[in-house]
């Protein structure tokens, strides 16, 4: 699968270890956001939802999602990151919790079906929403999220996928509103939630 | 030695002689789905004379690897890492989010109940059996 993101990937590596250390992003409204370096993040995306029907940026407007990209044949950091993600939203107030959708994306859509995703997502519980599609669409969403994912090659012809680990937040708008490092404590997560107004 | 739940921790027994033993605790695998071939289990290795961990077999897979996850730039790999050195008296815990057994080739969907079966192969104690719970998908510890 061709990646030509490469770049682009690092750029928004540093951006987001920027985010992380606590540099301003500086927001405007509308779909997608610059981040402080002058880079884009998030914008229209369309998808497949476990039941195989297409779902766009579109679906979730009214809404934060919590977006997390990774693949179901990832066995540590994916499981570990989507359950915080769960939990999280499951900590926060009744109303909030209505406002917020966890949505995991796959980068490994040739493994991750729409079946596949949308079962893995459910046994995290908290309605979380999983997505795949074309390798097309997939390139597009990880491009505009700046996620950097290589296949990485494991014992027995097998392979992982290296990738961008990190929790976007966006806004009832679309825009971008921030980023969640993984390992983040689920208590953490729930409080940036409500600082980005959830 | 840590506290070990005893339910899971059914037996570390040395290869027959009188070899230093290696306390095993908090041990537990992930479920899996019944599309996933690979699996991950976690726990905690403490030898009072120092060892090695060279290796892991396990009945429900065809093969365990020892994996780091890493992270550089926000981007998570996964590393295979050949042995792991235990220091003397000091714990190691493989957790989420760092180093893990890795399954390969999961005979059968890991149930949340279950209990999973390892092989640990270390270098002065020998081989040491062990069976850890399997915990559903979502959990991220051992006590969940």
């Amino acid at each position: 699968m061709k990646r030509p993101h490469y770049l682009i990937g690092a750029m928004a590596a540093v951006i987001v270890l920027a985010g992380l250390a606590g540099a301003a992003v500086l927001l405007r409204p509308g779909g997608g956001s610059r981040a402080g370096g002058g880079v884009q993040i998030g914008g229209p995306f369309a998808l497949l939802n476990g039941a195989g029907k297409t779902v766009t940026d579109r679906d979730f407007h009214g809404r934060f999602m919590l977006v997390y990209f990774g693949y179901t044949h990832c066995p540590d950091v994916c499981p570990t990151t989507l359950s915080d993600m769960a939990t999280a939203v499951d900590k926060l107030p009744k109303a909030s919790r209505a406002r917020v959708v966890p949505v995991f994306i796959t980068v490994d859509p040739a493994r991750d079906t729409p079946a596949i995703i949308g079962d893995y997502a459910q046994a995290f519980g908290s309605e979380m929403v999983g997505l795949t599609g074309s390798d097309a669409a997939v390139a597009a969403v990880e491009a505009e999220y700046h996620v950097y994912a290589a296949k990485h090659p494991l014992a027995h012809g097998d392979y992982g996928m290296d990738h961008s680990s990190i929790m976007y937040v966006m806004g009832p708008d679309g825009g971008f509103l921030g980023v969640i490092g993984d390992g983040t404590k689920p208590a953490e997560i729930a409080e940036r939630l409500l600082a980005f107004g959830a | 030695m840590r506290l070990v739940a005893g339910f899971f921790w059914l037996a570390a027994t040395a290869a027959g002689h009188a070899a230093p033993a290696v306390a095993v605790s908090d041990g537990w695998a992930r479920a899996t789905l019944p599309h996933q071939d690979e699996g991950v289990a976690y726990l905690t290795l403490r030898s009072a004379g120092g060892d090695t961990l060279t290796g892991v077999d396990s009945p429900a897979a065809g093969m365990v690897m020892l994996h780091q996850t890493t992270q550089k730039n926000g981007v998570s790999s996964m590393e295979d890492v050949d042995s792991l050195a235990l220091p003397a008296g000091k714990d190691v815990a493989l957790a989420p989010g760092g180093t893990h057994l890795m399954l390969m080739d999961v005979k059968h969907a890991l149930k949340p109940g279950d209990t999973l079966r390892l092989s640990l192969h270390f270098s002065k104690a020998g081989d040491v059996s062990v069976s850890v719970p399997v915990l559903p998908v979502s959990a991220t510890g051992p006590r969940k």
